[in-house]
């Protein structure tokens, strides 16, 4: 049995082969190499830790349960992440949808779950989260993350927060090379715009 | 005649600034351009603010609770070269035999009558051996001591049967244990 301590001089590569092979002890390395930055980054996404833990968990369960078919030419990170990625875009979009619905949820059984959950114009859920409790910097750019559109906040938080090169990114996000630059570039600027509001205000 | 405007930063020089990787024409122009300065300020600031963003955890117990949820993969059956290379022998062998037993088997019915001329001394041979070492160990049985009361039990079929179930009993189990120390060790694919 090889001790956690043991894993470690292993690249993701090797790993992901022992895991292939059957050794459990692998599929726990993985998880423990990457559940923090996974879990920041679908964290930051959704902004709720509570469907941010159900996601990553869904994440790895996907990824863990195929790990057969990691093909090793490519980053074992670039994998996770694509998947951490698209489970929170897929939530996002869904949320948006269901946010943008006058007519009450079309699940809802009942008149008064119906009347909860019909559009309230000039409601923003969000805004609740947007009110500025702390003047750190740290609270004030998490804040500005968030409201960035969802493909802005993958480029920038992989860039700058978790120093992904362009390339991985751009393979991560199925996106040409020149629109990850694009994105990063813009988010910049608008989260430079947005930090300048938060202090004007 | 209007002066030329500024070139102002690209995207790529301005991240090139950021990452340290300075290009020269990049820190001449803001060296002395107060809007791109600006623009460089700010941005490293955002950059910086990034690069400080605490890494967020999972609540405790996330790695049990996934472990929960994952098949682990089970590798197939892997078979060794030294075991390739020795079923690889044994097909080759079974196949000359076979070629060698159906080539004689077609010389023969193509050539019955010389087939048969040397089948039959060898037939015989074998026959009057067989038949020999038959009588021999018939012969030398009877002599044995045990060979009377062996005879007698087996004269009374009620003591015959429970004598005869033990004798089957043993060797079934005799069988179970010699198969059980003839089989190969199953290699432990986990650590």
């Amino acid at each position: 049995m090889r001790t956690p301590a043991a894993w470690v001089p292993l690249s993701d590569q090797e790993v992901v082969r022992h895991a292939v092979m059957g050794r459990d002890s692998a599929y726990r390395e993985l998880i423990r190499r990457y559940q923090r930055p996974v879990f920041s980054l679908i964290y930051r996404m959704v902004r709720d830790r509570e469907l941010a833990e159900d996601l990553a968990q869904e994440t790895f369960v996907k990824v863990l349960n195929a790990i057969e078919s990691y093909r090793p030419e490519y980053k074992f990170s670039s994998w996770i992440f694509k998947i951490a990625n698209n489970a929170a875009i897929d939530h996002l979009r869904k949320r948006s949808l269901d946010t943008l619905s006058l007519d009450g949820s079309p699940h809802a059984q009942t008149a008064d779950a119906v009347e909860a959950t019909t559009l309230q114009i000039g409601d923003n859920r969000e805004s609740a989260l947007d009110e500025v409790t702390s003047r750190e910097l740290g609270a004030q750019i998490e804040e500005a993350i968030g409201n960035l559109r969802p493909e802005y906040r993958s480029c920038i938080l992989l860039r700058h927060v978790d120093g992904r090169p362009y390339e991985e990114i751009a393979e991560i996000l199925d996106l040409p090379l020149g629109t990850v630059k694009t994105y990063i570039h813009r988010a910049r600027n608008e989260l430079r715009i947005l930090l300048a509001d938060m202090h004007d205000e | 005649m209007n002066a030329p405007e500024p070139h102002h930063l690209t995207a790529d020089e301005l991240d090139a600034i950021l990452d340290g990787t300075i290009v020269e024409r990049a820190s001449v122009h803001v060296a002395g351009c107060t809007v791109c300065r600006t623009m460089v300020e700010l941005d490293r600031r955002v950059v910086d603010a990034l690069a400080i963003l605490p890494p967020v955890d999972p609540a405790p117990g996330f790695s049990p609770r996934v472990m929960a949820r994952v098949s682990i993969h089970s590798p197939p059956v892997q078979v060794t070269v030294r075991a390739l290379g020795a079923r690889r022998r044994v097909v080759v062998g079974a196949a000359l035999v076979g070629a060698a037993v159906a080539g004689g088997f077609a010389w023969a019915t193509s050539n019955p009558a010389e087939a048969l001329a040397w089948a039959e001394p060898a037939l015989q041979g074998i026959g009057q051996t067989l038949w020999t070492s038959l009588q021999a160990a018939a012969a030398n049985m009877v002599e044995q001591p045990w060979f009377d009361g062996t005879r007698d039990l087996l004269a009374a079929p009620a003591r015959a049967i429970p004598v005869i179930g033990a004798a089957a009993a043993l060797y079934a189990a005799a069988l179970v244990g010699l198969r059980r120390l003839l089989a190969e060790p199953v290699p432990d694919a986990r650590w």
